[in-house]
């Protein structure tokens, strides 16, 4: 397992996220962690992010997810020999809580994580105004979109 | 169209075509001009004299293969016209999207990423603090220690003055270019520009079949883009008609790969390069971070980022290299200065599923070759360090590699967006749909989506001349098949 993969798979562990991809929530919710993960701390890890139908996606992070359940498969652990820098693990830490979903809300994690993403996404990098942030919302995730406005909260 | 024959380009694959007014000034920029002297294919070119086109040259490609494929699907759906606004974003996305490419591109990249991260993100004692890398301090507003090429692209086109004059000149703001050359924009033809029919690898397999004088690239690309459409979910695809010349090209894909990107002494080129680098890495006699590419950006020094800039760098370190303690480097720096691979000792290639079996099979193959290699080196009396164990499994479709062919029905729509789509319905239907090209049963391209080609090679660096050469390769080979008799060797 490479460095790069050693990062990823250390950064979504920081982030509470089990990176668990034998299946596409599990998929989804590794997508979403990274992308809020790398804008919120800051920490570039170089994943770019497109909006396809239903959300913003990376292609090449899904590659290295691939290849970290495989190696992992293959009984390669070398991941656990290494840390992350505490500069980083701090800033993971302190962003943890957004992705537990508030009391209140009667939404999965997964829904939560797919939420926070998009409406992230489309407001700081589409630059979207919160009307049309909104309406794409409602458009593409219409079972979302009555906690859009407990996500900006919790984005501010 | 007017708007886009401001300028005239002669082009070897295309023939002649028109850039627009904001697009000749883009290329005229030293950053654009850069791309002169950015090979498309690092070092392919000493395998293959011709196929050193340039990053600059297959840039304008895709802004006019872009034209074409927006044509097209204005002309198969009506009901999909693009507005021409929109058209020339597309076109400059096109344009840029190698702007931010490193020297020798993919191969450095990989190494500069390793690199940083590995330095810079990690450490092995969790008590360790690291604050200081290559004067980047984690806790700045960079809060990264490289730069991908996408993201230095991006940041060129944030931070370049030449460039900005430019757009500010064709009132273009800064984001609006940078959101079309990311493709951040919900509603957008994300697939234009990335997917497996996009303008990038059109104008990549035109090119490349052109100058490299294989027949491989000779898939009929001009019947492919006149078939293009769009579907209601705004996925780019195909016409039912074009399924055929959809599957050729899969399958030229698979083969420009194998005889180019993969050829045994590409592979040794591009394997010698990276340990070079990796090493000026290490050493400090190259500098990749953040922080001086940030500085070059600053000082203008960028446009003379390029392959030239590394060769000089190799020519300068071999100068003063101390010959009798570094002579594994200047074994490796001459290699490719003077074209003097390392030779293939030891290969294996063959198709198989993709099945978890099988991978698992690879890595332990892989491995074998690896636990021995201190072995060989020892009895030879060649440094391990220049030995090479290069290993890959090529997927022969896009969407193969991603999710299992047993998996699509339940994979999210994104990850089925990059393969190629087969509209099912008339293009004019305005609830059109489309189906994955690997999921019709007459299509070449789903029974290539279960296999995989694997491939184990194993390189060393030969002092001997020329004669001496071949009849040492010859026992090194000898040596390592009865070493490992077992081992399922390719002829």
């Amino acid at each position: 397992m490479d460095s790069k993969l050693i990062v990823l798979k250390l950064f979504v562990q920081g982030l509470g996220i089990d990176g668990e991809i034998d299946n596409f929530q599990g998929r989804k919710d590794f997508q979403k962690a990274v992308l809020l993960g790398q804008s919120i701390s800051g920490i570039d890890l170089g994943y770019r992010f497109n909006w396809y139908l239903y959300g913003p996606y990376s292609p090449a992070l899904a590659r290295d997810y691939y290849q970290i359940a495989e190696a992992i498969e293959f009984g390669d652990r070398e991941y656990e020999k290494h840390y992350l820098v505490d500069a980083i693990r701090e800033k993971l830490d302190g962003i943890r809580s957004l992705f537990n979903v508030p009391e209140d809300l009667n939404l999965s994690q997964s829904d939560w994580l797919e939420l926070l993403a998009s409406w992230h996404y489309l407001i700081s990098i589409s630059k979207y105004d919160d009307k049309q942030a909104s309406e794409t919302i409602k458009r593409t995730k219409p079972h979302l979109a009555p906690y859009i406005e407990n996500a900006k909260k919790t984005l501010i | 169209m007017p708007k886009f024959h401001a300028q005239r380009i002669t082009d070897a694959v295309h023939g002649t075509f028109g850039i627009s007014a904001v697009e000749a000034d883009i290329i005229s920029t030293r950053v654009f001009q850069r791309l002169h002297n950015v090979k498309q294919l690092g070092l392919a070119h000493l395998v293959y004299p011709d196929l050193n086109y340039s990053r600059f040259a297959h840039s304008l490609g895709a802004c006019h293969v872009v034209s074409r494929m927006i044509r097209a699907i204005n002309l198969n759906c009506p009901h999909k016209q693009l507005p021409e606004n929109d058209h020339q974003l597309y076109r400059l996305a096109a344009l840029l999207h190698d702007l931010g490419h490193y020297p020798f591109s993919h191969a450095m990249e990989h190494v500069v990423e390793e690199y940083y991260k590995r330095t810079s993100y990690l450490t092995a004692g969790r008590a360790q603090k690291i604050e200081q890398i290559d004067g980047n301090t984690l806790g700045d507003t960079t809060e990264r220690a490289y730069f991908s090429h996408e993201a230095l692209g991006r940041h060129i086109i944030d931070e370049d003055g030449e460039l900005h004059a430019v757009l500010k000149k064709h009132s273009i703001s800064r984001e609006e270019l940078k959101a079309a050359v990311s493709r951040e924009q919900p509603g957008k033809l994300v697939s234009l520009v990335s997917s497996d029919l996009d303008c990038d690898r059109i104008d990549y397999l035109m090119r490349t079949a052109r100058h490299s004088g294989l027949p491989y690239g000779s898939v009929d690309i001009e019947y492919i883009i006149g078939q293009m459409c769009v579907d209601s979910n705004n996925h780019v695809c195909l016409t039912k008609k074009a399924l055929r010349a959809a599957d050729h090209l899969i399958v030229s894909r698979y083969f420009d790969y194998t005889q180019v990107v993969f050829h045994k002494t590409v592979v040794a080129f591009e394997e010698v390069l990276k340990k070079i680098i990796c090493e000026l890495l290490e050493r400090g006699q190259l500098d990749c971070s953040s922080t001086m590419i940030q500085k070059k950006i600053n000082d203008g020094e960028f446009a003379n980022f390029d392959d030239q800039f590394i060769i000089g760098k190799f020519r300068k370190i071999l100068s003063d290299l101390n010959a009798s303690s570094d002579s594994s480097l200047k074994t490796k720096i001459e290699a490719v200065l003077y074209r003097r691979p390392p030779k293939i000792v030891g290969r294996l290639e063959r198709i198989r599923g993709r099945e978890s079996q099988y991978r698992s099979e690879h890595r332990n193959l892989v491995r074998q070759i690896k636990e021995k290699i201190n072995g060989w080196a020892n009895r030879l009396n060649i440094p391990e360090d220049l030995w090479y164990v290069w290993e890959k499994y090529l997927p022969m479709t896009k969407i193969g590699s991603l999710v299992p062919i047993s998996d699509i029905e339940k994979s999210v729509e994104e990850e089925t967006a990059q393969g190629i789509h087969i509209l099912t319905t008339d293009p004019s239907d305005i609830n059109s749909k489309s189906r994955l090209l690997v999921d019709y049963e007459h299509a070449l391209s789903q029974k290539l989506s279960l296999s995989n080609l694997y491939m184990i090679r194993v390189y060393v660096h030969l002092s001997e001349s020329e004669n001496d050469a071949k009849r040492k390769q010859r026992e090194i080979k000898q040596m390592i098949r009865d070493d490992l008799s077992d081992f399922p060797f390719s002829e």
